[in-house]
This record gives C-alpha cells, structure tokens and sequence, in this order.
C-alpha cells in the first residue's frame, strides 16, 4: 500500500467524527466543508511525521484543533464559534469516546428505524432541509418552543437509544 | 432547572445555532471545566452530525440504489415497460398516456362581446352598420379595455423576462465568472464543493448539486430550465407557478412537489460499477407530491416514494 493509499483509508476511516469535531466548533455547513478540506490538505502534508503508534483520529484531531485555533477571531466568532480553550475541551473528550463510526451510523440508523414516522419529518426538516427552528415553526404551524422542545426531546431520545445500543453485550 | 436539563438545553441551542452570548460563555466555561458537560457535548455534536449526514444523504443513497437497479439485465416482461419496450427502465405501473391538452376554443373578442348582447355579426343585414353604430361607444370601450389588457400582460412578461434569478446561497459562474444572479438564456454553472440555491418566480426555489450546469430559458410564456448536467431538490409549493425541467432524456412536470433531480452524463472518476451502465441516465425521486415524465414518448408519473432511473434504449 502506498503513502497517499494508506493515507486516504485513514482519512475515510475517521471522517465522520473529524467533520462532527469541526461541526460541534465551526458555524455553518459551507465553512465546515471549506474548513474540512483545508484540514485533509494539512493531514497529507503532515502524513510523514504521522506516528503510527498513535490512533489516526486523535491525531488529525489534533492537527485540526490548531488549524481552528488559528481560525479564532473573538470579535467575529465566525467561523470558529468556540474559544481556543473550549477546542481544546472539546478535543479531548472526542478522544476519550471514541467509537468506530460504522458502528456509531448503525446505531444511529436502527435508532431512527424506531421512531414514527412524525419524528422523522420533522427532523428531516431540521436536517435534510436545514430549516431553523423558526422556519420549521413557520411550516408546521407551531410555536417556537414547541419545536425546540419536540426536537430537544428527539435527540435526547435518540442519544439514549445510541448509548444503549452501543453499549449492549453482543454489540460489535 | 436542574443542571442535567440546564446543560443539555445549553448544548442543544448552541447546535441549533441559537445560543446567546451569556449562554456561549456559560457553555465555554462548562466545557473547560466539566468533564462530564464536554463528553455530553461531544456525543451530542456526533449525534448531530450523524443526523445531518443521515438526511441529507438519504436521497444520495436512494439514487444510487436505483442507477444500480436499472444496470441489472432486464429479465421478465414484467420488468419491461409498458408497451413491449424492452429498452430502458422499468416503467412504473401507473403509466399514462400523455392526455391531450384541452384545445382552447378562441373565441375572439368582438364576437364573444356581439353574441353576448345580441349583435349578430356574422349574419349581417344590409342596415348592420346603422345598427352596429348604436353600440360605438361600446366597441370603443372594448377596444380600449383589450388594448390595456394587451399592454399589460406584454409588459408583464418582459419585466418577468428581465427579472434574473437570484442565487441565494453557493457560487454560480456563468462562462466562468461568478454572479450573483443569473439572466434567461445563459448557461451557468454551480461551482465549488458546495450546493446552490437560486429562487425562482413565485418563490419557488431549488438547490442544485455541484458541478450542475443549466440553463433557464422561456417556452412561449412558461419558464422552463434546461439541465445539461447535475441535478438538485426542487420544492414546489401548490399556490407557486409548475416548474419544468427539460433534459437529454426528456421533459420532467411538477406542480406542487418535492422531488430530487441527477442526470448523470459522466460517471465520476472513482465509481467503478460491476455491472454495465447506461449514460446519460436521469434519476427521478419523488419526496412529495407526483411528477411527470415525458421519456421516449411515454409520459410517466411519479407519486411520493416513488424513484425511477431514466435513460436512452441502448
């Protein structure tokens, strides 16, 4: 397997929990796919030194942290919403949770396949068609709160359907 | 509140990206010296991202079923379309001949204007002229009223014709220069990783993929767009003008829908199918609502939940 093979099964292995890193730090999907690649770009420039000792993800985690350090603008707080010592935060307890994200989307799928069919519009509309919490309040014809809370609840629901599945004996 | 609910309300405003700036700081500070709070946020923001590559994937995971499901061999009758057509996909059963549009009866205005009050134009007597004279002054208004109305509606279409589109997020280039807005008849493109958004009349609006390249242009009065490449989601509302897309493969029908466009004319470079596949191929799938297809001569509706690949006999 060549540099750049190895390099790239890496990559795909962890990107669903890279780009969930730079999502939970950086404001917009756009700039999370700009920001996303500028990080890709800097791990195959890094690869070299890359210990393989080391889980991969933790490491590019890390080279992505003070790619968005540097991205910090207090005054803005765009796109990195977050303050260097709160990525930091945010860093490690990704690396103390770490799941393999094939097992993470299988849990997430089968907890979805549980819900009817009223929760799942409505987050397709907060996900498929990133509708705000206002908009979607404007299309169903509810109150702001209203949806906060029903979509608040969704995802604590599924939160806890992911952990138990997660954490269930005989899970892979 | 108690502080379970408190962090969990705090850590869901901030991924829903309404969190104030005394909550961000209250969240910063949690996050730097809680670490229980920071493992809630991290499996939170996974569980975020994980929804919002679930959904917005979907319809990606949907189209690619069905491109693989149209290269499998077509083996039964009951896989052909309708019409012994044992080319191209399977047609779905709620086939319908294209109706016939209702042909207008025109009526032309001064005889609908004469019938309705009596005037027997056509059948003129010798003293119709003296007769006609005693309704002038009718005529005139007439006239006028069918010149107004003739102004305006030719008014209206140019300014509807002048109006260009407006993007409304993403990057769209046309003959390589990014815009801000796009003109009828000019062939643009989407560029950059991202998807654009570009309103159309009425307000409806439709998100296409990357690398899409269309042209809006004008059938007689009706709008339609012209896909070369790519696709996108459109979303019709029922009170907003039908939209029409023409493509390669044939002329696609919405009124009041939701449904996802992908012509596919190149495989991409990775894709390496296992079995043949046809190109260009247009996949159609149907969210809400129905959706017409006019392929091969044979018009095909498509009701919510319903997906259907589209492509050339080989």
């Amino acid at each position: 397997m060549d540099l750049q093979e190895e390099y790239l099964k890496l990559l795909f292995g962890c990107e669903l929990e890279l780009r969930a890193f730079i999502g939970s730090i950086v404001r917009g999907s756009h700039d999370c796919d700009d920001l996303f690649q500028e990080i890709a770009l800097t791990l195959w420039k890094e690869f070299a030194r890359y210990d393989r000792s080391r889980p991969f993800g933790a490491w590019a985690r890390g080279i992505a942290a003070v790619k968005l350090m540097q991205r910090w603008d207090q005054s803005k707080r765009l796109p990195v919403v977050l303050s260097p010592e709160a990525i930091q935060s945010v860093c490690n307890a990704f690396d103390q949770s770490e799941v393999p994200a094939s097992r993470r989307a299988e849990a997430l799928e089968h907890c979805l396949d549980q819900l009817p069919e009223k929760s799942r519009r409505l987050l397709a509309l907060r996900y498929e068609r990133s509708l705000t919490i206002e908009q979607i309040a404007q299309e169903l014809q509810a109150t702001l709160d209203a949806v906060y809370q029903s979509l608040s609840r969704l995802r604590a629901r599924l939160q806890d359907c992911i952990n138990r599945r997660l954490s269930a004996p005989g899970a892979r | 509140m108690s502080t379970p609910d408190r962090s969990h309300a705090l850590i869901q405003r901030y991924l829903d990206g309404v969190s104030s700036e005394a909550e961000l700081a209250e969240l910063e500070q949690l996050l730097a010296t809680d670490l229980q709070f920071a493992s809630a946020f991290a499996e939170a923001s996974r569980l975020h991202a994980g929804l919002e590559g679930y959904f917005r994937k979907q319809y990606k995971i949907d189209q690619v079923a069905a491109l693989l499901a149209a290269s499998q061999p077509v083996s039964s009758a009951a896989d052909r379309p309708a019409g012994g057509r044992s080319d191209g996909p399977p047609v779905p059963e709620r086939l319908v001949k294209p109706a016939s549009p209702p042909v207008p009866t025109f009526v032309p205005g001064y005889r609908w204007w004469s019938n309705s009050r009596g005037v027997r134009i056509e059948s003129r007597p010798a003293n119709a002229f003296q007769r006609l004279s005693r309704y002038r002054w009718q005529w005139i208004a007439a006239a006028m009223l069918l010149l107004t109305l003739g102004t305006f509606l030719w008014s209206s279409r140019n300014q509807a014709q002048d109006r260009p589109f407006q993007i409304i997020s993403g990057r769209v280039a046309v003959a390589g220069r990014e815009v801000t807005e796009i003109h009828e008849n000019a062939l643009f493109e989407v560029v950059g990783q991202g998807a654009a958004v570009i309103e159309l009349a009425g307000g409806t609006r439709v998100e296409l993929f990357p690398s899409t390249r269309a042209t809006f242009r004008r059938d007689s009065m009706r709008l339609l767009m012209h896909l070369e490449s790519g696709g996108g989601d459109f979303s019709v509302q029922p009170d907003q003008p039908a939209v029409q897309v023409e493509t390669v493969l044939g002329m696609v029908r919405s009124e009041g829908s939701r449904f996802s466009l992908d012509l596919v004319t190149v495989l991409p470079k990775r894709f390496s199918p296992t079995a043949p596949v046809w190109l260009p191929t247009l996949s159609v799938v149907v969210a809400q609502g129905s959706v017409t297809v006019e392929h091969a001569g044979v018009a095909t509706r498509l009701a919510a939940g319903e997906q259907r690949v589209f492509m050339n006999p080989t």
